[in-house]
């Protein structure tokens, strides 16, 4: 079951739009004008894209066979040939990436159109597309790559383009700096990724994901399991490793801080790739390799845990934020923490369930911030705002719709991948991890609250009751035909995705579940869809019973519309006296939510400073004292004395000269006097050969000319 | 018959003289005449091994020396008269043109 298609060109279309746009673009404004020149730039990157989400589309169409998927596979080149190594340059469209990869295309798409109206003052255009064009070409090798070695090239490619469009307005210095932080965590968790890829390679001999699903087929006999590094086994250590590396990419605990830092870069940037897709490469590897996770139970709960505790920490920081995009990204965190979740209890699917119907909302949610923003002269915060419903309508009920989509209210998409989440980690309880499940449960129903009442807060805050900022920005806002157009579609999406996973209570298959199968068809050997604990009494003929789901959902409905109520009842026309009591009475609390728990501070005090500390003394001891002063200046230092005491000898006296001369000739002398055989040159042995005649003649021929050997011939030394 | 070790004693004395006046002496003339009894010292070991050889290449060789000692002592002399028109005098440790 196994077809071939050129993916490679997914890809490469927007690869070589990078080209052309970082290339030629400054020459296309200054030899077209300005506004020609912008028109070919953002028709060449939307093409490229465009030409990519159809190639996607064909390949899923091509692929399709009945009742599933036939893997497509592009054997593009031998990579790395040494010796027994071998890595191959090959894409693979299976299931899995097939969703991840429309997802990329499409909303990044959507988003480069947007960008159009977004990005239309700005100067240094042809770099913000070249640069968006470099991200997704990256990301969806990332996606599509069939080992280890070449998602790393695409997770590495991420990074970078992450790094340069954080930092994108590089001038403004606190910009930079946000784009250095997110790069210098990012290598944190990477060197988890190379350290989690090489303990793989140990075992398989290969980075291929097929090859790595092979070596695990056998279960608890698989290599990844009877390895042991240092008393544990390969399968948790590679899976731990490789978890730093997610918790970096997906801004996890203890590496998040980077991401709210991100919104610095153009809120386009923060939709695709700091919500909808890059941070989403820590869930999306994890399912990739989820037949090595589900061999690796502490792994697992390490990553339920991890996933819990950062789904609240940012949810309840997220509360108190008053930048739009703050709001926003400490969301993200917060959902990204929902996905891990559902990796750590084995609900591969719910994973993906939920990070695609993040894409679409979180994506809608971002540009309709960068909607208001653009509006309301990149006034981002929303004590300033209000009241813009009246003035964007287009904007504002996306982003309601969103709203409520990303507080799980039925039917919108977010109700039912949240659902799917929250049950899996309340039904998977496993023997290495009593009571984790009611922590996971118990916690993520408290984080759904949050996430309602920041929502919620958010919404009405920026759309509702009065505008709180000055008379002349009002007079000026303004929504654009042409960012709201992605907003709609993406509020579409939010509203309608939740129908790929409909849960059993429906009586309807889920149609992801149905479609995922060959992925996750091996750790559901493993431990089943469900894994059978102290819950089983919860699973009936392979599905949750009913009544638990029942309950569930209405748990979370509950949550959900307890959540925006609550804000409606705070913020509805403006911050109320209510919530200025709340936030005095609960001041301890208000505080450490409005300034972040202090983890940024902590991490400057227990870590920046000694590594600055560290970097001092090795600038001052080793780069100053060893390196320039011994080596550098000592090399140079030690020739020019060497110099300045030969340089006497040299007086232009030529008596002087010859006498060293003759001084030269008699130690030469005097040598050859004590040691004769140093001027044993000899003339040649071939003469005395021929003289005695009498000896094995088989080597004579080459002794000719035997000056480079002398002392080895007795002869030699007689003539 | 003269062995031939007595000449070559002659030839390193002689050589030897050449050496010290060369080193030794500060007038020019001098080390210009020390640098003949060297070039003559040589000469005389070419003919005596000659001699003692019977073979007539060394005594070739040592015409074609005189030859080009008589040339070397005529550019030499010519040398040395220039730089006494130069200097006014013809010290060798006065003549440190090589270091300045």
């Amino acid at each position: 079951m196994e077809g071939s298609f050129s993916l490679i060109w997914i890809p490469l279309f927007p690869l070589l739009a990078a080209v052309i746009n970082l290339v030629f673009g400054r020459m296309f404004m200054r030899s077209f004008g300005t506004r020609v020149g912008r028109e070919i730039i953002h028709l060449v990157a939307i093409g490229a894209v465009a030409f990519s989400c159809f190639i996607t589309m064909s390949a899923v169409f091509d692929g399709m066979i009945e009742g599933g998927f036939a893997r497509l596979v592009d054997r593009v080149y031998p990579w790395i040939v040494s010796g027994e190594t071998s890595v191959a340059f090959e894409l693979m469209m299976d299931p899995l990436a097939a969703v991840m990869t429309f997802i990329v295309t499409f909303v990044g798409l959507l988003i480069h159109i947007f960008s159009v109206g977004y990005m239309e003052k700005e100067p240094a255009y042809h770099r913000y597309f070249g640069y968006l064009n470099l991200f997704m070409g990256s990301m969806l090798i990332l996606v599509l790559g069939k080992s280890l070695a070449l998602m790393f090239v695409g997770w590495e490619g991420v990074g970078l383009c992450s790094y340069l469009l954080i930092g994108f307005w590089f001038d403004d210095e606190v910009k930079a700096t946000a784009g250095r932080k997110a790069f210098v965590m990012n290598r944190i968790g990477d060197f988890g990724f190379i350290l989690g890829m090489l303990l793989i390679y140990m075992v398989t001999k290969s980075l291929d994901v097929d090859a790595i699903r092979m070596a695990c087929a056998s279960g608890e006999r698989s290599p990844f399991v009877t390895t042991m590094v240092a008393g544990v086994s390969v399968a948790t250590v590679a899976t731990l490793l490789l978890f730093l590396g997610c918790t970096g990419k997906s801004a996890q605990l203890p590496l998040f801080t980077w991401l709210p830092d991100a919104m610095a870069g153009p809120t386009p940037v923060s939709a695709l790739i700091h919500a909808a897709t890059m941070v989403t490469a820590g869930v999306y590897l994890i399912v990739r390799l989820n037949f090595l996770f589900a061999l690796a139970p502490l792994t697992m709960a390490v990553i339920a845990l991890v996933g819990t505790v950062t789904a609240v920490f940012a949810a309840t920081i997220g509360i108190t934020q008053n930048d739009i995009k703050k709001v926003l990204a400490y969301s993200t965190v917060s959902q990204l923490g929902f996905m891990f979740i559902a990796a750590g209890v084995g609900a591969w699917v719910a994973a993906i369930f939920h990070l695609m119907t993040h894409a679409f909302f979180k994506a809608c949610l971002f540009l309709g911030a960068g909607s208001v923003i653009d509006a309301c002269h990149h006034e981002q915060d929303i004590r300033k705002l209000g009241g813009l419903r009246k003035k964007m309508p287009w904007t504002a009920g996306t982003f309601f719709v969103s709203c409520l989509a990303i507080a799980g209210i039925f039917p919108f998409s977010g109700f039912f991948s949240k659902d799917e989440i929250l049950l899996h980690a309340y039904v998977n309880e496993s023997a290495w991890s009593p009571g984790l499940s009611y922590f996971c449960y118990g916690v993520g129903v408290l984080t759904a609250l949050c996430t309602a009442f920041y929502m919620g807060r958010l919404y009405f805050l920026t759309f509702e009751g009065k505008f709180r900022g000055d008379r002349h920005t009002w007079d000026h806002v303004e929504e654009q035909s042409i960012m709201y157009g992605p907003l709609v579609i993406l509020a579409f999406l939010a509203t309608v995705a939740g129908a790929v996973g409909l849960p059993h209570v429906f009586g309807v298959s889920h149609v992801l579940h149905e479609w995922l199968r060959p992925v996750i068809a091996l750790s559901s050997a493993f431990r089943g869809d469900y894994a059978i604990g102290p819950k089983a009494q919860f699973v009936e003929h392979g599905h949750v019973s009913t009544v638990v789901e029942l309950v569930g959902m209405a748990v979370g409905l509950t949550a959900g519309i307890a959540g925006l109520v609550f804000a409606r009842m705070l913020y509805r026309e403006g911050p109320s006296a209510l919530a200025q009591r709340f936030a005095v009475r609960l001041a301890a609390l208000y505080r450490a939510s409005l300034d972040k728990y202090w983890v940024d501070e902590i991490y400057d005090r227990v870590i920046v400073r000694p590594m600055r500390a560290l970097a001092h003394v090795c600038y001052r001891v080793v780069d100053v004292v060893f390196v320039d002063g011994a080596m550098v200046y000592g090399t140079a230092g030690l020739v020019g004395g060497i110099g300045n005491g030969v340089r006497r000898l040299h007086n232009g006296n030529v008596r002087r000269y010859l006498l060293w001369l003759l001084f030269g000739v008699g130690l030469v002398l005097g040598l050859v006097y004590a040691n004769p055989d140093v001027a044993q040159l000899g003339p040649s042995p071939v003469h005395t050969i021929d003289a005695g005649g009498l000896r094995p003649t088989l080597k004579a021929p080459k002794r000719s000319g035997s000056i480079a050997e002398p002392l080895e011939t007795p002869e030699g030394r007689d003539g | 018959m003269v062995p031939i070790t007595h000449f070559l004693y002659l030839a390193g004395i002689l050589f030897l003289i050449g050496v010290v006046g060369v080193l030794a002496r500060r007038n020019v003339l001098i080390v210009l005449m020390s640098i003949e009894i060297m070039l003559n010292a040589a000469n005389l070991v070419l003919v005596a091994f000659s001699r003692a050889w019977g073979n007539l290449e060394g005594q070739v060789l040592v015409f074609l020396t005189i030859a080009i000692a008589a040339a070397e002592a005529a550019v030499g002399l010519a040398i040395v008269v220039s730089l006494f028109r130069a200097r006014t005098g013809t010290d060798i440790d006065d003549l440190t043109v090589l270091r300045d």
